[in-house]
């Protein structure tokens, strides 16, 4: 086994040894976990740059096991894996440090950073899954190991999300199973190509194929919450605010979304996928979920449940700019995978840090918040600004290249959806900033914390200026030669050209 | 002259306020503003053009230059930026600096000098949003009723124009890949699909000027007891608008009668209604948005006619820059007038009061029947599909599965077991593989 070959074992390994031990120690044990989970996360950072470099300059890496006659476990490093690993690993180091300040002096934290280490561990390993064997056995680790942070503060509540999640999760599982099982008695391969591994197969299979696609996309369209499989997201909220910034912006839904890439482009092919005519409904059902979940999320009052509303809305983007089946749109939706990542993320911190240094949940409790709180304010004014889609924040470039590639495509309507879906988060989120930024503090606040001077913990306020920082940097910057924009149109070039 | 120092200074014209509008930079500092004005007033100094190109942002094709218009512009901004700074807030008192009203009054002013400067499209629009939005918080923080109400107006109005604009850069961009000015105008003129994108490009500038109709929050901006409101106003978000419609629009090179008329006969009304209204109902502070509403009009008239009939623009189009100015000298009197009478008289802005009254009757009704629609959202949709959930699982819900997993603690500790086990048997089932491969 050479360095190529290891390389994606020991990425995927450098959260998964410390998570195993982690469960091992003691709750006491805080440098000892601490220090596991730093370096864990600053390995894989480390690691992930070095593939990323051999990535770009060409370098094959990929690791086969063998496990069942005919079908191997593969580890394979191409341009679409490296987008989510790599943002995988940044967010996790960010999200690691944010979860040891929220964490700080509560219960089950060898636990929760042991799942949390796995949650990662498994969303490396379905990014870098080569075939589609591979990608489900790390999809199943990835429902598996995010239950118990669902359900972390073992209330009535979480119990209740953290089943109704396990229901989903587990029905689009077993039909992503049932549909991958039928995929391969037909075709004899899961591999992951380019051009998809289907087009070859006689016209007489196509009904059933048809059949395997809305089968698949039902599957992975739980984790993507489309609708109507989205229920389980808003209630998960319930979990601690790392969890929900890990599951909305890196970890669960990212996974079904990056799922719903990698079957319409590596199993299926894109062209392939058009003429078997299912891509338009695909983008009709992305369509009407990016609609439904901003309208629901305007008539929220609790801030988390409206954050996870507006997940629902926007991920469902990347779905949508994979199905237009355009180069333009491609790049949009791909490039929102990282966008809406890094957006998202820091809404969930802001609102982390609302609840921890303010006791606040409700979306009428933020009053003159912002003279309390502003630099985690101003943060949650640049997420709010980016999924409105404003310039020159990260989401206007994504909605710009879905956009323009809906015109490319003649499916105008897109861009109707587009309008409407951007004035609707501005009509949830601009409320919400006015209150903040406007209107007179109250007398107290519901569960005030002191932080000395500052507004509140390092180890919270840190992350999120950082993610906030990505979030106009990569906007602003996003023609730079080391952008997520320029990466993604590099693998857009790849499946498109003939 | 495109030298180093001459395109640092075009890059610290908009970075100047934006770094100044970082409160830590300019505690104790009097007249910032005039401050962050400095290099703005230094570049206007250096004759000919200066461009620099900023390919890594955006899009890939922004950049900024100053050339004859935006010379022009930068000049009149510089002025009337100054000047309106200058009747704001005590401006020599060194308290100013920490003021939150003079960090969105600094973002503001970011936006109006990347916007005189841009180059293409896409800067443009990236400008003109950030001086909307921070307008928009320079007039809500510490402001009294009638500008807060201006606010909430403008912001909606903002909305809805920056989703028309980008709609009509989308447009603009599949029918040229080139979108700055210069490239654009060659295009659209060639083009027969860019007249959709004109009407979005003139609906969305013409809601951020404030023209008739949407020219509520001017007059209610302009019942605020800040009598340099309207200078900046004019100087800010409504030249800033018909700045765009000026450099998005190719004028005197194309013709486009079906939407010049239109244009001709909305900036005619305009002026009516502004004089109507200024001469029958305003209070001080209102006359002064309606001289603002009734020059938008009359340039929207000239800029309707030069796309009705572009002879008319070469002849006249030339006269928009001193209507600006013109504009900017009245307004500069008038906010002087104001100022003086207010400390005379101290006047009463009573009429503005009871218009605004009715505003906000109708602000509170609109405020109802969204709370109404939140709880219908909130209370009974859930508890439907609850309902629903409930008939369609009810096997689910009785069966031993729940208690289990409701078991707490007691679960989740076999769950970590459970998956530690079962990923150390995958990592020695992928260790043996490995053995058996190399083997």
């Amino acid at each position: 086994m050479n360095w190529n070959s290891a390389l994606p074992l020991l990425i995927v390994g450098s959260s998964l040894l410390p998570g195993i031990v982690i469960f091992f120690l003691a709750e006491e044990r805080v440098v000892a976990r601490t220090a596991l989970n730093m370096t864990g996360a600053l390995v894989k950072m480390v690691l992930v740059g070095f593939m990323l470099w051999g990535v770009y300059y060409g370098e094959q890496f990929e690791i086969r096991i063998p496990m069942l006659p005919d079908l191997d476990l593969v580890l394979r490093a191409g341009p679409l894996a490296m987008l989510l690993v790599t943002l995988s690993s940044v967010l996790w180091l960010v999200t690691t440090i944010y979860a040891i300040g929220y964490l700080e002096n509560s219960p089950h934290r060898s636990r929760f950073f042991g799942f949390f280490s796995l949650c990662v561990t498994a969303t490396v390993g379905l990014s870098l899954a080569g075939n589609l064997l591979t990608f489900l056995l790390f999809y199943e680790l990835l429902t598996l190991a995010t239950y118990p942070l669902i359900v972390h503060r073992g209330t009535e509540v979480a119990r209740l999300a953290g089943r109704n999640y396990l229901a989903y999760t587990l029905a689009g599982g077993a039909l992503l199973l049932l549909s991958t099982v039928w995929l391969y008695s037909l075709s004899g391969t899961l591999e992951f190509t380019t051009r998809g591994f289907l087009s070859g197969l006689d016209d007489t299979h196509h009904p059933a194929l048809i059949l395997i696609f809305i089968m698949m996309i039902a599957g992975l369209g739980v984790k993507a919450a489309l609708i109507p499989l989205h229920g389980w997201l808003p209630q998960a909220m319930v979990a601690p605010a790392p969890v929900s910034a890990l599951l909305h912006a890196v970890a669960v839904v990212k996974a079904g979304a990056f799922g719903i890439v990698r079957v319409v482009h590596d199993v299926y092919g894109i062209e392939f996928a058009s003429s078997l005519g299912v891509t338009l409904p695909l983008a009709i059902v992305a369509s009407a979920t990016i609609i439904y979940g901003s309208l629901r999320a305007l008539f929220q009052v609790d801030l988390k449940r409206l954050l996870a509303f507006s997940t629902v809305s926007q991920v469902s983007y990347i779905a949508l700019g994979v199905a237009l089946a355009e180069p333009v749109a491609t790049i949009g939706g791909l490039v929102h995978l990282v966008h809406q990542g890094v957006q998202k993320i820091t809404l969930f911190f802001c609102a982390g840090n609302l609840a921890e240094t303010l006791g606040i949940h409700k979306i009428s409790e933020m009053r003159g918040v912002g003279r309390r709180m502003p630099w985690t304010m101003a943060a949650f004014s640049i997420g709010a600004f980016g999924m409105i889609g404003a310039p020159p924040l990260t989401g206007f470039v994504s909605k710009w290249y879905l956009g323009s590639g809906a015109l490319e495509a003649g499916l105008d309507w897109v861009v109707l959806v587009l309008a409407a879906s951007s004035l609707l988060n501005a009509a949830y989120f601009l409320p919400i900033l006015h209150a903040a930024w406007f209107k007179s503090p109250p007398d107290s606040w519901p569960q005030e914390h002191k932080f000395g001077r500052r507004e509140t913990a390092w180890a919270l306020l840190a992350p999120t200026l950082i993610t906030a920082t990505l979030t106009l940097i990569l906007g602003l910057f996003a023609t730079a030669p080391i952008s997520p924009l320029e990466w993604v149109r590099f693998i857009a070039s790849r499946g498109f050209t003939p | 002259m495109n030298d180093l120092t001459s395109v640092f200074l075009l890059l610290t014209v908009p970075l100047a306020p934006l770094l100044m509008a970082i409160p830590g930079l300019r505690r104790n500092l009097p007249w910032p503003v005039h401050w962050a004005l400095l290099p703005a007033g230094v570049l206007l100094l250096i004759p000919g053009r200066v461009s620099v190109e900023l390919p890594w942002m955006l899009l890939g094709q922004s950049g900024l230059a100053i050339d004859a218009l935006s010379r022009w512009w930068l000049a009149m901004s510089v002025v009337l930026w100054a000047v309106a700074a200058a009747f704001l807030d005590s401006p020599g008192n060194r308290q100013i600096g920490s003021s939150p009203r003079t960090t969105w009054l600094l973002l503001s002013l970011t936006g109006q000098m990347g916007l005189v400067l841009a180059t293409d499209l896409v800067g443009f629009f990236a400008f003109s949003s950030l001086m909307g939005y921070a307008f928009i918080g320079f007039l809500t923080v510490n402001g009294d009723a009638n500008s807060r109400y201006a606010a909430k107006v403008y912001l909606v109005l903002l909305v809805i124009a920056d989703i028309a604009l980008f709609e009509a850069l989308l447009v603009f961009a599949t029918i040229s890949l080139d979108l700055s000015f210069a490239g654009l105008a060659e295009s659209i003129a060639l083009s027969s699909a860019a007249g959709f994108a004109m009407l979005l490009t003139v609906a969305g500038f013409s809601l951020r000027a404030g023209l008739w109709p949407s020219h509520n929050w001017l007059l209610a901006a302009g019942g605020s007891a800040v009598p340099a409101l309207g200078l900046l106003l004019w100087g800010g978000p409504v030249t800033a608008g018909l700045l765009g419609i000026l450099r998005w629009l190719p004028l005197g090179v194309i013709r486009a009668a079906e939407l010049g008329i239109p244009m001709l006969l909305l900036g005619l009304v305009a002026v009516l209604y502004a004089l109507w209204f200024g001469l029958t109902r305003a209070s001080p502070g209102q006359r002064t948005a309606c001289v603002i509403i009734a020059l938008t009009g009359a340039l929207m008239a000239i800029i309707g006619g030069g796309l009705a009939y572009p002879g008319f623009w070469q002849h006249y189009g030339k006269l928009v820059p001193a209507v600006i100015a013109g504009g900017g000298f009245v307004l500069t009197l008038s906010c002087l007038g104001m100022m003086v009478r207010q400390r005379e008289q101290k006047f009463s802005v009573a009429a503005g009061v009871s218009e605004t009254n009715l505003m906000f009757r109708f602000e509170g009704w609109l405020e109802a029947r969204a709370y109404q629609l939140r709880h219908a959202g909130q209370d009974n949709l859930p508890r439907l599909l609850s309902a629903a959930r409930g008939r369609l699982f009810s096997i689910w819900h009785l069966s031993e599965w729940k208690n289990r997993l409701d078991s707490g603690e007691h679960i989740l500790r076999r769950w970590s077991i459970a998956i530690v086990l079962f990923l150390l048997l995958a990592t020695l089932t992928t260790l043996a593989g490995i053995l058996s491969d190399s083997g």
